[in-house]
This record gives structure tokens, sequence and C-alpha cells, in this order.
């Protein structure tokens, strides 16, 4: 269904939300995702996708502690709703019977 | 802390930020690129962290962090529709639009090919890399009897200056080629050519050009080397490489050295081919051009008065004994185009005529925008009724302006694209009059793009904004009760149909004192007779001297050539004259002064129509003898002689007899007033020959041209019109008169396109009142008067105020000219009386059509 779907990217920010518990912020899941993957993260695209995730219902967000290196403005805050354990839950479920239904021939090769 | 300001991202970049984002985004977003900001001074230092952040800025403009407007649906989605309805209403009110974007057309159109006229005027010379630090050095000599600037120099000036000055990091001379070193030979042909120079080994230190082929510090270093022009290297040598082969220039041999790029046209030192010096140019007695080249841009500042100090040293003595002083002057490259034209300079162009040309063009673009915010002033009240409607069903003021700012920036962005076509059709027209040879590439150069963005963003906010701001302002019961204030529109319209035809007069009536300058200039004699002359170049070997005088034999003969004459070199009306320093006697004592002098045979005299008002012309006993002179009058006033038949005159072994006395005529056109003139009778450097024909057509010339083949067999038969070549040192003034009288004339021509849109709209308006009047009695002629005063009166306004304007305009213009055309009332009135009568024929179809309708259907109306 759109609109509820969890893309491959959106899954990635969710995860790491969960990951960086109490400190997940755009700027700090940004760098983690860069640190994970390898890749070379952007920025906006990170903030889109937290809005897209929060759209969806997926994390909620607060707005919290002032820091003097941002200016004295506050962070917001993210973790994952319900709904978002849930989506996340759904779709390992998904990739492990897919893993589960893989013909074992097909990895002896490498 | 630490630091009293800690490093901050652009304040401005901040300000963005919170203009367009949503509040509920920014605090954190603001937070995290400041967080960004800082982490990256660390890494790229702040003035690249500032750059990012700004770029960090830019690219959060996205449609879901910006601000929701107070309305459900953000405005930018709405573009489509403005788009759609604009569209509407265009195609709905087709004269109307066709007027508007017509004219708007037009007016860009002669924008465009006005600017990319002056701005090819202004890259004269720029190209050259160094441009910016390379000056030109010219002799201002004064004396009682002479006052000529002079465009070159004494050829030790360049030596002297190279070796002693320190901010000096070049100097190069150049002497034109004439005589006998114009003749090329190469194994393909023979060629005289006009434009060559003697050119120092530095010169190509000094310009830089694109070579083909040779090596720049070495092309010139040796004797007998020749550097060409591509075209000139396919000329001589069409089927084979030219570089290092031979050719003969006068006397001796040349080996190409090296080819280069032909020159564009804006330069003002234009040459086919450079050819290297024998000896050091310092030992050479001669004249020559000579540019600076100094170290940095601000060095030549104060460099004048060193050059005072050599003036002192190099020149002083000698001219103090011919009664005569001089300066050396200083003129940076890019400037030289524009300075006033010196003896022996290109052809210049003139700041008067490119301000001219600006204001024209910016004029003609105003008062097609004018024509625009006026016809949508207009066509507004139709709209009213709208507005009203559109603002009861909830439209904001601020969509409502976005809406009538869409449909202006529609209707201007088509009239810049149309506009583009147009010049692009017209370029070869304007290049032809002007002779010029604009490249269509010009149009499009990056420096185009701002000019139209800003012509569309002008235009469209121009004459969007009015109707945009004033229409919308009010609540949506006082627009449906049609209650909108008209008193400040109509005095907005009233001033700007002042203003187009003040515009249009201005320009008629200016075209007018520019066309009479030129015929003034043109049509009065001279004080010669120019017409049905040729001026034939006469070659310059010792072999074809006595060729030379075969044909001249052979022409008295020809039943086509009343007659024939040799000048000698600078002799030909309207070439720069000699100066050379005389001895003469005034009131018993020896004086010593310059004057300019040429030198003419027997003939020349009568062939040009020249009276000798005292004593006798030259016969060929005193040109072999070469011991007699001719005066002109001024000359004789300036002495204060009264029998000047009995004077005498010296000029270093030359002793010349006064034998004659002729009327003043005007040598070098009619800028300049009339100085004293020495003629000498002698034919020893013959230059050009002088042809007076019967009838200077065609087939003359053909005939001609054979028998010149018959006398020489591989000299070309180089001719121009002496009529011609007269009055092209009025080029840039005929340029003027043209680009003015087709400008002048499309002026009035989109004033009244606008005149004829606006009487429409108002006709319509007025129909009911037509209706009822006609009922009480009131004639056509009556109606259609009615419809007219306002604009009649507006238009005589118009010519009252354009009086001082052009009177202010053509006074300065008219200053350099010794002779001037008058301004006078006729003009005025004319121009005036045709703005009238295109005016009420402009509007006469409208109204007509409204006064004769029948009262009966006109009170229905609405």
């Amino acid at each position: 269904m759109k609109g509820t779907n969890l893309g491959e990217f959106e899954e990635l920010v969710l995860l790491t939300v969960g990951v960086l518990d109490s400190n997940a912020y755009s700027i700090a899941i940004t760098a983690e995702i860069g640190r994970i993957t390898g890749r070379d993260v952007n920025f906006g695209v990170v903030h889109s996708a937290l809005g897209r995730l929060e759209e969806k219902g997926y994390v909620k967000s607060e707005l919290g502690g002032a820091t003097n290196e941002r200016g004295g403005r506050r962070k917001r805050l993210f973790t994952i709703s319900a709904a978002g354990k849930k989506a996340l839950i759904r779709t390992k479920e998904q990739r492990d019977e897919l893993w589960s239904l893989m013909p074992k021939t097909i990895f002896k090769k490498i | 802390m630490s630091r009293a300001n800690p490093p901050a991202p652009p304040v401005w970049a901040e300000r963005l930020l919170e203009w367009y984002c949503d509040p509920y985004v920014l605090e954190d977003l603001q937070g995290d690129l400041y967080e960004r900001f800082h982490a990256r001074i660390e890494n790229v230092g702040l003035r690249r962290a500032q750059i990012l952040y700004v770029w960090d800025v830019i690219r959060f403009m996205k449609l879901y962090i910006m601000k929701k407007q107070d309305h459900p649906a953000a405005f930018i989605h709405l573009y489509k529709s403005y788009a759609q309805i604009a569209l509407r209403h265009l195609l709905k009110h087709k004269v109307n639009t066709a007027i508007t974007i017509f004219g708007l057309t037009m007016g860009i159109a002669c924008f465009m090919l006005i600017m990319l006229y002056v701005q090819d005027e202004a890259l004269y010379d720029k190209h050259y890399d160094k441009a910016d630090r390379i000056y030109r050095v010219t002799t201002n000599l004064q004396s009682q009897t002479t006052n000529e600037h002079v465009a070159w120099t004494d050829a030790m000036l360049g030596a002297s200056i190279r070796d002693r000055y320190p901010e000096v990091e070049e100097t190069v001379g150049l002497i034109r080629i004439m005589g006998s070193g114009t003749s090329v030979r190469s194994p393909h042909g023979a060629w005289r050519e006009e434009n060559m120079y003697r050119a120092e080994n530095s010169y190509f230190k000094v310009f830089s050009h694109t070579w083909i082929k040779g090596d720049p510090k070495k092309a010139l270093a040796q004797p007998n080397s020749i550097v060409l022009t591509q075209s000139l290297a396919g000329k001589y040598f069409p089927d084979q490489d030219a570089f290092q082969q031979t050719l003969t220039l006068g006397e001796s041999e040349l080996m190409v050295t090296g080819i280069i790029e032909d020159l564009p046209d804006h330069t003002d030192l234009r040459f086919d081919a450079l050819v290297s010096m024998a000896n050091p140019l310092a030992e050479d007695d001669e004249w020559c051009t000579t540019y600076i080249l100094f170290t940095g841009k601000k060095k030549a500042n104060g460099f004048a008065q060193k050059l005072d100090t050599l003036y002192h040293e190099n020149l002083e003595t000698e001219l103090n004994e011919a009664n005569a002083k001089a300066t050396y002057e200083l003129e940076a490259l890019t400037d030289v185009h524009f300075g006033e034209r010196k003896l022996f300079d290109s052809p210049k162009s003139n700041r008067t005529n490119q301000y001219i040309f600006t204001a024209v063009a910016i004029g003609i673009l105003l008062i097609a925008a004018i024509n625009y915010v006026n016809l949508s002033v207009a066509r507004m009240s139709r709209r009213i009724l709208e507005t009203g409607i559109r603002k009861a069903m909830g439209a904001l003021r601020s969509q409502l302006q976005a809406q009538y700012l869409t449909e202006a920036v529609i209707v201007a962005t088509a009239s810049l694209v149309l506009a583009t076509g147009v010049t692009l059709w017209l370029l070869p027209v304007l290049n032809n009059v002007a002779g010029k040879h604009i490249p269509v590439s010009q149009l499009f150069s990056p420096r185009s793009l701002p000019v139209a963005l800003a012509i569309i963003a002008g235009i469209g906010l121009l004459a969007g904004s009015y109707p945009a701001f004033r229409l919308t302002r009010g609540s949506a019961v006082t627009n449906l009760k049609n209650d909108v204030s008209l008193i400040g529109r109509s005095r907005l319209q009233h001033i700007l149909i002042i203003v187009q035809f003040t515009a249009s007069i201005t320009l008629m009536v200016c075209s007018y004192v520019v066309y009479n300058q030129v015929q003034l200039l043109t049509d009065t004699s001279p004080g010669f007779n120019k017409d049905q002359t040729l001026v034939v170049d006469i070659p310059k070997e010792d072999e074809a001297w006595s060729a030379m005088h075969a044909f001249k034999n052979t022409l008295a003969g020809q039943p086509l050539v009343k007659g024939s004459a040799i000048a000698g070199f600078n002799s030909v009306p309207a070439s720069d004259m000699d100066i050379d320093t005389y001895e003469v006697m005034i009131n018993g004592h020896s004086t010593t002064m310059p004057f300019n002098n040429i030198s003419v045979d027997q003939d020349y005299l009568s062939l040009l129509g020249i009276e000798v008002t005292k004593g006798r012309n030259f016969t060929t006993q005193d040109l072999e003898a070469n011991d007699a002179v001719i005066v002109n009058e001024a000359f004789v006033r300036r002495m204060g002689w009264e029998h000047p038949l009995d004077q005498k005159l010296f000029c270093g072994d030359f002793e010349g007899r006064i034998i004659g006395v002729i009327k003043d005529f005007h040598f070098s056109g009619l800028h300049k007033t009339i100085e004293p003139l020495v003629l000498h009778g002698n034919d020893l450097y013959p230059d050009k020959l002088l042809i007076k024909l019967s009838k200077a057509d065609f087939n003359t010339i053909t005939a001609l041209e054979k028998v010149w083949r018959s006398n020489f067999k591989d000299q070309p038969f180089n001719f121009e019109f002496l009529n011609l070549a007269f009055n092209s040192q009025y080029h840039s003034e005929q340029t003027l008169q043209t680009i003015l009288l087709y400008f002048s004339a499309l002026t009035i021509v989109v004033a009244c396109l606008g005149l004829f849109g606006l009487i429409a709209i108002l006709a319509a308006r007025k129909t009911k009142e037509f209706g009822i009047r006609k009922v009480f009695g009131a004639s056509r002629f009556d109606l259609t008067l009615l419809l007219w005063k306002p604009f009649l009166v507006r238009i005589v306004i118009a010519a009252i105020l354009s009086i001082p304007l052009t009177v202010f305009g053509m006074e300065q213009w008219l200053q350099r000219f010794s002779s001037k055309a008058s301004i006078g009332a006729i003009p005025f009135i004319m121009a005036s009386a045709g703005a009238c009568v295109l005016a009420m024929i402009a509007m006469s179809y409208h109204s007509f059509q409204t006064a004769r309708t029948n009262p009966i259907t006109s009170i229905k109306h609405e």
C-alpha cells in the first residue's frame, strides 16, 4: 500500500533511530548511517526521510536540549513509534522468510 | 567566552532560511545547519564553511520545508492555473494582445540592436591580453598657424623611455609602409597593400595575437622578415603553406616568419602584415606610432610629467626654432577609439554618439513598456468585476497579485522571444548600415542573459504591478459595486502618454536636425568640385613612372575624360596634410612657422575648379624648375601681406616664389576651419591620379580600366570616388542619421499603436455615455472630438516639453561643427503636427465606430 510502505533508505534511517536511542537527531543519524554503510550520506536526504517517516507515523519527535554548538537552538529528537516498530518487524519477517526459502546451492559457489 | 565574535554563518543566508522555512521545521533545521557549519570550520576553514552553509540553505528550498501559507495550498501550486487564466485572457482580447506584444517586440528588438552596436563599439582593442596596460603616445603640435594633434611621435621616443623608467615594461614603434613599399609580389601575382607596418621586434611582447605558425619572440627579430595575417597568406600563396616562403616587397626580398589570425574588426591599429625593421628604430629619422606597455595598471598615472621631461630633452630646441611647441600626450589603448581623431589616425567613434544611441535604446524600450502599462491599466477596468468575484470566492490578495504578475511576465517573455527573432533577422541590415560585422553569436553571449532576465523582470513588474496592486486593494464589495476610484489611474495614463509622445517628438526633431546637418556637410560646396572625380593609386615603382605619363596623355584623347591631374602624398582633399616649417617675412622680419602643405601639378586646380584670385596657376616649366608655390587667401590674411606675389617662402634648401593666390577651400571637410595652406608645384613624389569624368558610370570605368591595362601590365587599378571618400569623413554623422531616422519612425508607430489600443478600450467604456449624448442631439463630430480632445492636448503638452530636451541635446551635438544647421521652430511644428495626425489616424477607427452606433443599441449596452 502506498504511503505506509517502508523504503530501503527509510528502513535504514528507522533502524538507526532505534540504534541511537535517546540521541537520535538528524545529524547524528546521518553520521551513523555514513559510518555503518560507508556511503557518503546526504544530510538533506536524511532530513526529508525523517520528515516522511514522521508523516507516516513511524517515528515521533520532540524538541530536546539546546546546546551552544547549535547556536542555542534545540534538537529534534526522534523515537520509533509502535507503528514504526511493527513496520520494522514486518520487514524483517519478510526478509527472513525469503532467506529461508533461498536454495542452498546458490551460495555454495561463492 | 574566549572570542568576542564566534564565527557565524552569513547573516543573509540565515534570514533567507528563516524567510522560507516552515516555523515547525525551522528551529531544529537551523540548529542542524549551524552545527554542520561549525564542524566544517575545523575541516575546511571558515570561508568555505560559509559558502557551504549558503549552499545548504539553497538546497533546502524544497516544498516540504517551505512555509505553509495561511491558506491550504502553497502559492507555488497555483502557477499552472495562473498561466492558464492569463493565456485565456490574452487570447480573448486578441487585438489588444497583438498590439502589446508587437509594440514590446519592436521595442526590445530595437534595444537589442542598438545595444549590440554600442557594445561592439565599446569592444575596441579590449581583446589584447595586456590592453589595460598599453598606452599610446601622441604629439600635440601648436603654433600660430597650425594646431595639429598628430597620432605619431618621433622615432627616438620609444627607445629613450624603454631604458630609463622602471615602470615601463616595453615600448613599440610602428611605421606605416607607404610609397613603393606597398607593392607586393609573390610567385602567384602582384598586389598593392595599404595596411602594412614596419614594426619593432617588441611588438608581439606588447600585443597578443593568435599564432598559426611561427614564434612570436623571433618573428620580427631578423631584418627582412614579414608576419602575415591568415587571409593575406592565403591570398599570396593560395595552394601552399606560406610559412618560410619568400615575397618581394618593393625592392626587398622578405621571408614569411609567422602567420597570425586575422585581426578582429574592432581594433584601431589595423594591419594585414608586419615587416621587421632593418635598423634600430631610434636611428630612423621618421615619425612612428608609439605604444608603451607599463608594468602595472596604475603605473601610467603621473607619467605625463616624465614625458614633458623627455620633450624638453628631445624636441624642444628644434621646435622652438620653428616658433612652435608641442606636448606628448598619453592615451589608454582602450580609449583610443573614442578619443578625438588626430592627424594620421584611424577613423574614430565618438562618445556623444554612443550616449545618444544608448539613450535612444532605453527610450524606445521605455515607450514600448509604457504602451503595455497603459493598455493593461485600461484593460483593468474590465477586470474589476472579475477580481471582485474572485475575492468573494476566497482568493487572497497575494494570489490575485501573482495572477496579474504572471500575465505580465508571460507577455514580456513572449515579446523577448519574438524580439530575438526580429533581431536575428535585422542584424545583417544593421551591419550593412553601420558598416560593421557583428556576429549573430554576440546576441547569445553570456552577458546577454542577465540583460534578458532584467528586461523580463523589469517589464513584467513595471506593467504588471500597477493593476496587481491597485486592483486588488479594496474589499470584494467595492470591486463588485464597480466602485474602484479611477482618478489615480487616469492621471498615471495622462503622464505616461505625455512621456511617450515627448520621447517620440524629441527623436523626430533630433533626427531632422541631424539629417539637416549631414545634408549641410555633404551638400555645401567645400570650395572645390568633388563630383565625378576618380582617385587612382599611382604605382610607386620607378619603371612605372614613364607609363604613368603615357597613361595621362592617352586619357587626354578620351572623350569620357575631362581632365586628369597628379597629386603628391597627402594631397588629395580629405587626407591628412603634411606640415613643414617655412621661413617667411612678416613686417620685414624673417619668421619661422609651420604650415600645412600639399604637392600638385599644373592641372590640379582647374580639375577641382579652384579659382585663382591673384597671379596665375602653375605651368609645366614651374613644375620642372620646382621653384614656385601658390598659397590660399587664409595664408595671405594671416601674414598681413598686401602684395603676396612679391613674397618668397623658404623651407630648408627650397626657395619658392609665390606665383598665385587661390580662393579658400575646405581641404579637410567642413568640421574644420580653413587654415593657411601652401601648394607646391611639383610631381616628384606622385601618389594619386585624379581623373575627371564626364559621366561616372560603370561603362566609363571599365573603359578606363582597359586603357590602364594596356599601359601597366601587372599593376592593379585601384580607385575610389573623390566625393565618396570626402563624404566618408562624415561617416559617424551619417550612421547617427540613419539610426535616428529609423528609430524615430518606429517610436511614433509604437506610440500610435498604443493609442489605438487605448482608444478601443475607452470607446467601449463610453458606449453608453455616447448613446445618451446622441439622444440629446450630439453629432458624430462632437462625440469624436470629445474622445480625441484629451489625447490631442497631451500631444501638444508633449511637443512643448520636447523643445528644451531637443535644444539641449542637439546644441551639445552641433558644437563640433564649424558650420551648424539651425534647429528652428519648423521641425517642432512639423513633428507635433505629424504626431497629431498619426494619433488621429490611430484613434479614428474605434471612435468613428462608437460615434456611429445607433443609440438604441448603445444604451442597451452592459
